[in-house]
């Protein structure tokens, strides 16, 4: 998962693009520890709330992975969810934008 | 780049995402709106006062006060404000309540600039249009120029400025409904809803939620909660249309709304206070049904502080030339054709002819000729035609519906003796859908077999023995 992820974005909204990444990289401890207490509200709010206003953004790789973690947690199964949590990380260390 | 077509076309964006925020202020900003962000519910309706924006976009799911409910309150204060809702989920109930509810429009997320802002102008432009519209109409909607309309208008005026109830009473058809409704934007209350709602439309237990609202699982189908009309009217004005069929058991409920100006809804340990002004109508005499033991004396008084009375068509012959020529205009402007005229001795016979439906049946008579009139003008003989044929009065297509159905249960079950399994199968129905259909209807099958069965068989075939 080092592979670098390029995604075009409009040079209209790069700031805030840019932005949205860095807040979202500085909540992946929030995320973790989400995961580990099994606080599954918490859980279904991040996913529900990161697959819109990603995809909003033109993240769609990343707002399809929240989508796949709010499903996972609804469902009751902690161990996708985990996983997929990890990836939406894995997304965000990996993630480079470039203006459209 | 593109400017807005006016310099201060204001938005309010209300979004708790602080970065899909962020987004939607840019997008709009950069088309020339003026925007104001706000990350809750609450920092809107705070803001809302001081900004008066023109536009509100607001997400859909948020923590404390949601879209949904964010509407309602913006309404509250400013019923005509166009709201947008966006959402995550392309959840269509979601989107038919925010719509009932008056939302303008719906956007899914992912929110696409230019659906936002195409939406966003076309919405403005259009409520640009209706303001005027709107403005134009509202003078000259009681048209006349009888003494005794202008007696009532009189009286009318200064009611609508003191904040007090009133009774309205006068014939089926006078225009009760059209002088609450003058009454509501001649006050202090003309920027809140006016709701109205017929007593006598309504069955016993439909009525006390409609009016009062339900929790969820008041009652059997309470499957959502009701909020109610008194709470939907907070801040405006409740017309009470047919008053007098309202059930005795409802005027004890409604009379202890009007003491304590709180409902509580059916289902519910809570009392909500609420503010709103009743005006009710009726075309029965209440104080003889007062007398009757029909209505609630106590009720009678607190409703009635000011009582007005509509005067008949008959006590105002000299209006119709006016009303002739205000509801051609009407249709004119429906049918988007030149506007038809009265032949002069059509009008005359008007003049002189019975209209005991008074000004609704006028209209209903103007509206057909104008359009069975083959020529600008509208013959005498058109209008007494139309009058002589005395169309019935046309049901809504629900109650056309409802009655339809009722007739042809009836006809199924007396076909099948009342035997549920056969009647279900003529029906095309299966059992349950079929007793769910009788339950809305309040027909019991047994009925139809002891009609079948004992009666019948006795009378050797003759007229049915009806029990109702």
């Amino acid at each position: 998962m080092s592979e670098t992820i390029r995604i075009s974005i409009d040079r209209d909204i790069i700031d805030l693009a840019e932005n949205f990444l860095a807040n979202r990289r500085s909540q992946k401890q929030e995320w973790r520890k989400a995961v580990a207490d099994g606080n599954i509200d918490a859980l279904r709010r991040l996913g529900h709330e990161l697959k819109g206003t990603a995809a909003s953004f033109g993240f769609q790789g990343l707002s399809n992975l929240a989508k796949e973690m709010e499903k996972a947690v609804t469902g009751g199964d902690l161990a996708r969810a985990e996983d997929t949590v990890e990836r939406m990380i894995g997304f965000l260390d990996n993630a480079t934008i470039l203006p459209r | 780049m593109k400017v807005a077509q006016t310099d201060i076309t204001r938005v309010l964006v209300v979004d708790d995402d602080p970065d899909h925020l962020a987004l939607i202020e840019r997008w709009l900003t950069l088309e020339g709106f003026d925007v104001t962000a706000a990350d809750s519910g609450e920092s809107a309706l705070a803001t809302l006062e001081a900004r008066r924006p023109d536009l509100v976009v607001t997400d859909l799911v948020m923590r404390e006060i949601d879209g949904i409910r964010l509407l309602r309150e913006i309404h509250r204060h400013d019923p005509i404000m166009p709201v947008i809702i966006m959402s995550g989920q392309a959840s269509i109930p979601e989107a038919v309540k925010a719509t009932h509810l008056g939302a303008c429009a719906f956007l899914t997320k992912p929110i696409d600039r230019d659906t936002l802002v195409t939406e966003a102008r076309s919405i403005l432009t259009a409520r640009n249009g209706k303001d005027a519209r709107e403005s134009e109409s509202f003078g000259p909607k009681i048209v006349h120029r009888s003494q005794v309309m202008a007696e009532l208008l009189g009286r009318t005026r200064l009611v609508a400025s003191v904040d007090t109830r009133v009774l309205i009473t006068g014939d089926t058809g006078t225009g009760k409904e059209v002088l609450a409704e003058a009454i509501h934007h001649a006050s202090s209350r003309s920027a809140a809803p006016f709701v109205a709602i017929n007593c006598s439309a309504l069955p016993e237990e439909l009525l006390e939620s409609e009016l009062f609202g339900h929790e969820k699982g008041a009652f059997t189908g309470a499957i959502t909660r009701h909020e109610g009309l008194f709470q939907a009217a907070n801040g405006g004005t409740l017309f009470l249309d047919e008053i007098g069929d309202m059930p005795l058991a409802l005027q004890a409920k409604l009379l202890r709304v009007l003491q304590d100006f709180k409902v509580r809804p059916v289902g519910s340990t809570v009392a909500v206070p609420v503010d709103v002004r009743i005006i009710s109508a009726t075309h029965h005499n209440l104080e003889e049904l007062v007398e009757r033991g029909d209505f609630r004396e106590d009720l009678f008084y607190r409703l009635s502080v000011v009582p007005l009375r509509m005067p008949s068509l008959r006590e105002r012959r000299e209006d119709i030339p006016l009303l002739l020529e205000h509801f051609l205009h009407l249709v004119a402007k429906r049918t988007r054709r030149p506007a038809k005229r009265f032949a002069p001795d059509a009008v005359r016979y008007l003049l002189g002819a019975d209209l005991p439906g008074n000004v609704r049946q006028l209209q209903n008579l103007v509206e057909q000729c104008s359009i069975l009139s083959p020529s600008e003008i509208i013959p005498a003989t058109l209008a007494a035609q139309a009058l002589r044929e005395k169309p019935a009065e046309i049901p809504t297509l629900d109650e056309a519906r409802q009655s339809f159905e009722r007739r042809y249960l009836i006809a199924v079950l007396r076909a099948a003796a009342g035997n549920m399994t056969s009647a279900a199968r003529m029906a095309g129905r299966n059992r349950t859908e079929f007793y769910k259909l009788l339950g809305r209807h309040s027909l019991d099958p047994t009925e139809f077999r002891q009609r079948a069965t004992g009666k019948e068989n006795k009378d050797a075939g003759g007229t049915h023995a009806t029990r109702s």
